[in-house]
């Protein structure tokens, strides 16, 4: 604790508080702009660290990552198009808020949820630190693969009303996973003798095209509505709206700096299991979907407070946790630290400075946002026909500067037209690209898994594996049950 | 008599224009920006490393240099985008040996030619790998690994992080004699984490990683390299053995496609020569743990096509064990 406060006076000299803002304006300057996720906004403004201290540098980047983080939910909230997979779950509620006038309280509450969760998940790494960090080496290919399992479960909770829908959508997002080479032999599959198909299908296009160009194909339906500024274009919460919201935040700050924890995680599982735990603890279930606060308010706790989570396994043992995780520490690197159980003894005020940083990150992009929720909220008061070409443009800019290829530009193309056709024909569209993102990571888990124990049964023998393999066995279980008895009721309902 | 007067002037003037061609054009390049392709993604060890010479690069041509990240499959695609660009020298990259020459031999799919589509410029990297066992092991010397394999054939899990690590443990497999039982990671960092949660017994991992096997009370058993470790003076060199392992080591090596101008080629390997005599670049290098190496021009041509037939003699004998497919 005493070095937390030491890192505090460092962290708010009025040089490392002025590059920490300017980190927090790029980060979400650029977090809006499609295609470019935390990841590449933080690889790509390295270089501007160079001439700086490093632990100015570092807080710097630090603030680019929550600024990017934040500004991809900017855009799942209004025009359905998220940048990075943290922000899919953020669409489903998010934009529906959106659309009935709401994209004030969206974009608030995700604002509030993500300082609560990046403070609460910065005080759970400052007191506790090391002492966790055992926890994470402890899932091994056998633990990640059974909690890739866990997280598939939870995406039964999005499949909406029809569970053959839902089906068909997952086993889609399954098959486009096996696109690409195997993650372990090399083996190519399903690339049609394509060459840009043999690196797999890029996650950014797909999802741009399968949410966000399939929702510009609903609008050019009606190029004259305008969402009228409604009566309900307000950025404050219902009353009702009140407690299952801040319930959301406390819990998603717990969970997701636990999932930090656990190397190869990344952030859409915190966000997955957060949004299905609210839906399943919620009285009103059926309004997940349609604009519940609370399903953005979860997410977007635990996606932030997974960052704090993540920072232990790199700040003690010199191993990233995720993409962006891994970036930073590219970042402490260049200018000559290796992180690693010495980092906390031979730079005590870099670890300090950069974990109270994340404080003073959290409240700058609090004061931003809440003023700033309003105005962005605004945008999506702009008439369609107007709307339409600029997100159109956006996203084939962010498409293509994805991968630096046309070929990213077909993909979104061909996806959202795909995605079309799914909204015309009911099917839920996050399973898709959760379970696409989810299938890579499970599956190496699992070859490498039975090569360990020389056999499927032996990963069994891991009591966190098993322990996660029933809960997942348990989720698929209530659901089903939960989908027959709904079914039963409803004809018994017909009936009457 | 008009024809053989119009085929005359005709052969004057291709003779004219092909003399001419490399004199005017030679000192008109570069004036416009260069495009650098990085065939992986932002914050990856090559692009790090593009990342801090380009802009000596940069300075040195008085043209601005734009870093381009084309990731995916293993740096395939990115490097057949070099070798497909315009040869008009203003798209050049970087690529890693020894992934590009496993990939022309073992992938069947994959259409480059090694020998035909690029030229090889240089490199200031050549990272070494070495092999890592927990200090408290029964198999913690490389002496006793070797006799654990002997006695227990396949016997130990061995994570390994990539395509380069699986040949170089098929090196040692075939100079002892003994079966190694590997299982693959995505990622450097994926092993070193296996490693310390105890999930697989010993590791083949870049020199680079040392401080977090130490910090997890592994320790190297055998260095890759021509320096003894500093901290680990006992693990034995790959080298002393006999085992020539430099062919494996992890340079990033500049390209250009291959029918650029010879001017071109030969303006970047003397900038690129230049750049190596800046003291800054090899501090840098060094901070993000590169063992730095400079090489350039035909050294580095004759290298990389050397490490190409030694790779493709240890994959032919070893397939099974480096294409994990078959």
């Amino acid at each position: 604790m005493w070095g937390l406060l030491n890192g505090l006076t460092i962290a708010i000299t009025p040089t490392n508080l002025f590059y920490c803002l300017i980190g927090c304006l790029v980060g979400q300057l650029v977090g809006v702009l499609p295609g470019i996720g935390p990841v590449q906004a933080t690889a790509l403004l390295i270089p501007l660290s160079y001439g700086l201290e490093p632990t100015t540098a570092i807080i710097m980047l630090c603030g680019i990552y929550y600024g990017a983080m934040y500004g991809g939910t900017i855009t799942s909230v209004l025009i359905n198009t998220p940048g990075e997979t943290a922000s899919v779950i953020t669409c489903l509620d998010g934009y529906p808020l959106a659309q009935q006038g709401r994209a004030g309280v969206a974009l608030k509450v995700a604002a509030i949820g993500s300082f609560v969760g990046g403070v609460i998940s910065t005080l759970a790494l400052a007191l506790l630190g090391p002492s966790v960090a055992d926890f994470a080496l402890k899932f091994g290919p056998s633990e990640q693969f059974a909690l890739m399992v866990f997280g598939m479960s939870m995406v039964i909770g999005l499949m909406g009303k029809s569970f053959i829908r839902g089906l068909v959508s997952l086993s889609f997002g399954l098959s486009l996973a096996l696109v690409g080479m195997d993650p372990i032999s090399g083996a190519i599959r399903y690339s049609f003798g394509i060459n840009d198909l043999v690196g797999g299908i890029e996650m950014v296009p797909l999802c741009m095209g399968l949410f966000g160009l399939s929702e510009l194909l609903v609008l050019v339906e009606d190029l004259n509505v305008t969402h009228k500024a409604s009566a309900l274009n307000s950025s404050t919460l219902k009353k009702e709206e009140l407690r299952p919201t801040t319930m959301a935040i406390i819990r998603g700050s717990f969970l997701g700096f636990f999932v930090g924890l656990i190397p190869g995680t990344g952030s859409a599982i915190p966000a997955l299991i957060s949004y299905s735990m609210e839906k399943s603890l919620s009285k009103h279930p059926d309004q997940f979907g349609k604009g519940a606060p609370e399903g953005v308010a979860g997410p977007e706790t635990a996606n932030n407070s997974y960052v704090g989570g993540a920072m232990i396994p790199l700040f003690t043992l010199g191993i990233p946790c995720s993409p962006t995780i891994a970036i930073l520490m590219g970042a402490f690197m260049m200018h000559g630290m290796i992180p690693g159980p010495t980092l906390f003894i031979t730079n005590p005020d870099v670890i300090w400075g950069t974990i109270a940083s994340m404080f003073v990150g959290n409240v700058i992009l609090l004061i931003l946002n809440m003023p700033l929720a309003a105005a962005w909220a605004k945008l999506a008061d702009i008439p369609n026909k107007m709307l339409c070409p600029a997100v159109l443009v956006i996203s084939l800019i962010g498409a293509y500067s994805d991968s630096n290829s046309m070929f990213g530009v077909g993909v979104m193309l061909v996806a959202g037209v795909i995605g079309y056709v799914c909204k015309k024909l009911d099917i839920p569209l996050a399973p898709i690209i959760l379970v696409f993102v989810l299938t890579d990571k499970m599956e190496q888990n699992l070859l490498q898994s039975i090569k360990i124990h020389s056999g499927v049964l032996g990963i069994l023998t891991s009591p966190i594996a098993l322990g996660l393999l029933v809960g997942a066995a348990a989720v698929i279980a209530g659901s089903l049950i939960m989908e027959i008895k709904n079914k039963k009721s409803s004809l018994l309902e017909g009936d009457e | 008599m008009m024809k053989k007067i119009v085929l005359c002037i005709l052969f004057l003037a291709l003779v004219l224009s092909l003399c001419s061609t490399p004199s005017i054009a030679a000192p008109a390049w570069p004036t416009k920006t260069i495009t650098w392709i990085v065939p992986f993604s932002a914050g990856g060890n090559a692009d790090n490393i593009s990342r801090i010479i380009a802009p000596y690069f940069s300075k040195e041509l008085g043209v601005a240099i734009n870093i381009v990240n084309q990731p995916g499959a293993a740096g395939e695609i990115g490097t057949m985008a070099i070798a497909e660009a315009d040869p008009d020298g203003y798209t050049i990259g970087v690529i890693n040996a020894p992934d590009i020459q496993i990939s022309c031999i073992v992938n069947d799919a994959y259409d480059l030619d090694f020998f035909k589509d690029l030229n090889y410029l240089a490199t200031y990297t050549a990272t070494p790998i070495s092999f890592y066992a927990p200090q408290k092991s029964e198999w913690n010397t490389l002496e006793k690994f070797v006799k654990y394999h002997k006695e227990h054939p396949g016997g130990l899990l061995f994570g390994e992080g990539g395509i380069g690590h699986r040949v170089l443990m098929a090196t040692v497999m075939d100079y002892f004699g003994i079966q190694i039982s590997s299982v693959n990671f995505n990622s450097v960092a994926d092993v070193v984490a296996a490693a310390l949660g105890g999930h697989i017994d010993a590791a083949g991992a870049g020199n680079q990683v040392i401080s977090q096997f130490v910090s997890g009370g592994w320790a190297p058993i055998a260095w890759g390299g021509t320096e003894k470790c500093k901290d680990f003076p006992d693990a034995p060199l790959f080298a002393d053995m006999g085992l020539f392992t430099d062919f494996l080591n992890v340079m990033t090596v500049l390209l250009t496609p291959k029918d650029v101008p010879a001017y071109v080629n030969e303006r970047l390997i003397e900038v690129a020569n230049k750049v190596s005599r800046i003291p800054e670049v090899r501090t840098q290098l060094e901070a993000i743990n590169c063992v730095y190496y400079f090489t350039s021009g035909a050294d580095m041509d004759k290298k990389m096509k050397d490490y190409y037939s030694q790779i493709q003699t240890i994959s032919e004998k070893y397939k099974s064990a480096i294409v994990l497919n078959n």
